[in-house]
């Protein structure tokens, strides 16, 4: 009897290139809109998940393997399985919209956004559900 | 004095079933209770007997987030569908609006 996709929620991506990886709501459209009339979300998730490190590992190969690929996505509800998770994520929330799927460059920004963001709280070791891989 | 509650009760999730069916809402099918819950719109879920236990359990994850209740239903989907007046099985339903049933008040 409560909504819970809503933004911050972690989900699982279940369709397309991106199954099985996890993302983050950005922004919920729960009506629809005139290009997609069905209940979408506009999603940030990762597409290559930072490798395990190891305290034998030096800085050099530390850094190389704590990288984060991430994707921007607009996905229709039946195609997430929502999880019990949230990330919260401010510097983002203004990066993307709906708009930024209309040019390239724009999405590549966007992307770029989202990666130093990603890197940013990886790198603070907070919300370690959402950067370890899901194993199916 | 207060009337004894019913001990099987089993009886009573039928005629309240059957109640809710009359006159008030709900949905029937896997697919609709997932967007119902999406939604936000459903008040109960139930589910048969013998659905399969991913199916069950995953159910139940969407019915925790959106706190909505979940009912077992002692049947399988064979029996669920006659409970409902339907002459195909039904493996989940949900009920939006109870209508004149009690069924939301007693789960």
């Amino acid at each position: 009897m409560a909504k819970f996709l809503r933004g911050g929620k972690v989900v699982i991506v279940l369709q397309g290139r991106y199954a099985g990886k996890k993302a983050v709501i950005i922004k919920s459209f729960d009506e629809g809109t005139s290009e997609r009339p069905y209940p979408h979300a506009v999603v940030a998730g990762i597409e290559t998940y930072p490798l395990k490190v190891t305290k034998a590992m030096n800085k050099k190969k530390v850094a190389a393997r704590s990288h984060v690929k991430p994707f921007i996505k607009i996905v229709n509800y039946s195609h997430l399985m929502p999880t019990r998770y949230s990330l919260e994520l401010d510097d983002i929330k203004g990066a993307i919209s709906s708009e930024t799927f209309k040019e390239p460059s724009q999405r590549l920004a966007a992307k770029k956004a989202v990666r130093a963001s990603f890197q940013k709280r990886y790198t603070t070791g907070k919300n370690k559900w959402f950067f370890t891989k899901l194993r199916f | 004095m207060a009337p004894s509650k019913k001990s099987s009760s089993g009886e009573s999730i039928n005629s309240r079933l059957a109640l809710v069916m009359k006159s008030g809402k709900s949905t029937l099918g896997y697919k609709s209770t997932l967007k119902t819950l999406r939604n936000g719109k459903a008040k109960l879920v139930i589910i048969s007997g013998n659905t399969p236990p991913l199916r069950k359990s995953e159910i139940e994850y969407y019915a925790m987030l959106a706190k909505t209740s979940v009912h077992h239903f002692s049947g399988n989907n064979v029996d669920l569908g006659t409970a409902c007046g339907k002459y195909f099985r039904v493996g989940t339903l949900t009920i939006l609006d109870a209508g004149d049933s009690d069924i939301l008040k007693t789960e």
